[in-house]
């Protein structure tokens, strides 16, 4: 007889079916059948495939094909080195500390998400998490307080990514500001413990610039510069889309129409701080809820109707403020 | 708390290994926790030799359930507490009484969830060609060396029989190392104390 889980063989044991030498034996095969299967399990998904399921991940993304090229480029220069490594050739130091730049929305820190996943299953960083700081999180309010909290959030950091966002930001408070003790702190420890973290700066393009400016040693210690550039009308609509089909609803054609007529490009808008993606996001999300309003009066609704957004519920929903 | 479980052949001196390793750890009142196989808990105030009458003997099978007793041991500087389960004997056939089947399913079930395997092993009764690998102490051994903590006792090392007959219980058993004691005398228990020390 064969058993399926160890308390039918207890059972067994109790009832007089088998003695308890045969209860061992018959254990002993269902824990190596279930061990084999876990082994298998583990010889499918290798280091490879993971990265490469990461990498696909990357690849979902609507649109940055720079930064797609740029992240395999990144991938495919530590494997090398890792191999001229075993060799014995000379290899270069992997300083990975990057510079993001681009608008809000444009897929910075999904990108830096992905890169830590990436990172950590080549081994390069031991945890791949990210932690995402931003000024407030690095200046101090006194004497002394900010070199504390610098070193907080890098102990933090330590085996994965130190995200700061609007890092232009702390260069901007003048001379008295305490947000140069927080650029010092933090060029420090990049030199000093560059094996144990990367560093990601991220920010508006312009800023950036002028921020990188600021402290001369801060350019050259960055090596890789990464461009976010704006979606178009088309990638934000596959955007759109993609967000609907993940929620279960769908575009009708009128809609997409009227989202593209919503959709201002972002090339011949003025406002810097178009929200991009992220706006997209939250037009589809003000569509899904003005769709409610618009269903809840009815009494009996299809499987149709509820998975549809029609051109009305995209009425009156706003670029910016009005979301 | 970890959980410690003591295992071996009906006889082999469980119980008052047991007993006697909880007075070695300087316990003099004990409180035992007996579990029946249908889950009852019933729990006795003894000292230890009132336990030791009460709960041990001579003949086969005298514990028939899980007998669990809370004991605390210095680990550097730290005191850890522990529980310390006796269990029924387990042999290799089919036992005629029920709840004897049903003491060795007990142990055979909770074997699977402890922290610590103490295996008991009778030295006298180690023939010549032990390696014979249809013994119910083999099994034990086969299932101590897959999870993390497991010790054999070579139990009644105060007989002279027994001595002789410990390099077999080692040829039987090469991947482990064994530790001779004297459940009666409370022989070897440093060994046994400092390797329980090092698992909990």
């Amino acid at each position: 007889m064969t058993y399926q889980w160890p308390d039918d063989i207890i059972t067994a044991v109790e009832s007089g079916q088998i003695s308890p030498l045969d209860a061992f034996k018959k254990l002993r095969e269902l824990d190596s059948t279930a061990f084999a299967s876990d082994y298998a399990k583990d010889i499918q998904f290798n280091v490879e495939q993971r990265i490469e399921n990461i990498l696909r991940e990357l690849d979902s993304l609507i649109g940055l094909s720079e930064v797609k090229k740029l992240v395999r480029e990144i991938y495919a220069f530590i494997e090398i080195q890792k191999r001229r490594e075993k060799e014995r050739l000379n290899t270069e130091p992997m300083v990975l500390h990057m510079i993001f730049k681009g608008n809000p929305g444009t897929g910075k820190t999904t990108v830096a998400r992905i890169m830590g996943k990436v990172f950590r299953e080549m081994g390069v960083l031991s945890r791949g998490h990210l932690i995402e700081v931003e000024r407030a999180d690095l200046v101090g309010e006194y004497i002394g307080h900010t070199a504390q909290k610098m070193r907080d959030q890098l102990k933090k950091a330590y085996g994965g990514i130190l995200f700061i966002d609007e890092a232009y930001s702390l260069a901007r408070g003048g001379e008295k500001d305490f947000g140069k003790e927080a650029i010092d702190c933090m060029v420090k420890s990049m030199e000093d413990h560059k094996n144990e973290f990367i560093l990601i700066l991220a920010g508006y393009q312009k800023e950036m610039e002028i921020f990188l400016q600021t402290n001369p040693g801060l350019h050259s210690r960055f090596p890789i510069h990464i461009n976010f550039p704006d979606y178009n009308k088309q990638e934000l609509l596959q955007i759109a889309e993609q967000l609907c089909v993940k929620r279960q609803y769908q575009l009708t054609s009128q809609a997409k129409f009227a989202l593209l007529h919503l959709l201002n490009p972002p090339e011949t808008n003025s406002d810097d701080k178009f929200g991009n993606a992220r706006t997209v996001r939250n037009i589809i999300e003000k569509a899904i809820r003005r769709q409610a309003v618009r269903l809840i009066s009815k009494p009996s609704t299809t499987r149709e109707e509820l998975m549809v957004i029609e051109p009305c519920d995209l009425m009156g929903v706003g670029i910016c403020g009005n979301v | 708390m970890r959980e410690c479980m003591i295992i071996g052949r009906p006889n082999s001196g469980k119980t008052l290994f047991a007993l006697n390793f909880a007075g070695y750890l300087g316990i003099r009142n004990i409180d035992v926790t007996f579990r029946t196989y249908e889950g009852l808990l019933n729990c006795r105030h003894f000292s230890l030799d009132e336990a030791k009458r009460e709960l041990c003997g001579n003949s086969l099978h005298k514990t028939r359930s899980l007998q669990s007793m809370v004991l605390n041991m210095k680990v550097g500087k730290a005191t850890v507490n522990f529980k310390l389960t006796d269990t029924c004997g387990v042999s290799e056939q089919i036992h005629a009484d029920e709840k004897i089947r049903k003491g060795m399913a007990q142990t055979i079930g909770m074997l699977r969830s402890v922290d610590l395997i103490l295996h008991v092993v009778d030295l006298t009764l180690i023939p010549n060609d032990f390696s014979s690998q249809s013994s119910i102490d083999y099994e034990f051994y086969n299932y101590g060396m897959i999870c993390k903590a497991y010790i054999l006792l070579g139990n009644k090392y105060d007989l002279s029989s027994a001595k002789s007959n410990l390099p077999h219980l080692t040829a039987a058993f090469p991947k482990t190392s064994i530790v001779p004691i004297s459940a009666l005398y409370s022989q070897g228990f440093r060994e046994v104390k400092a390797c329980v020390a090092r698992n909990i």
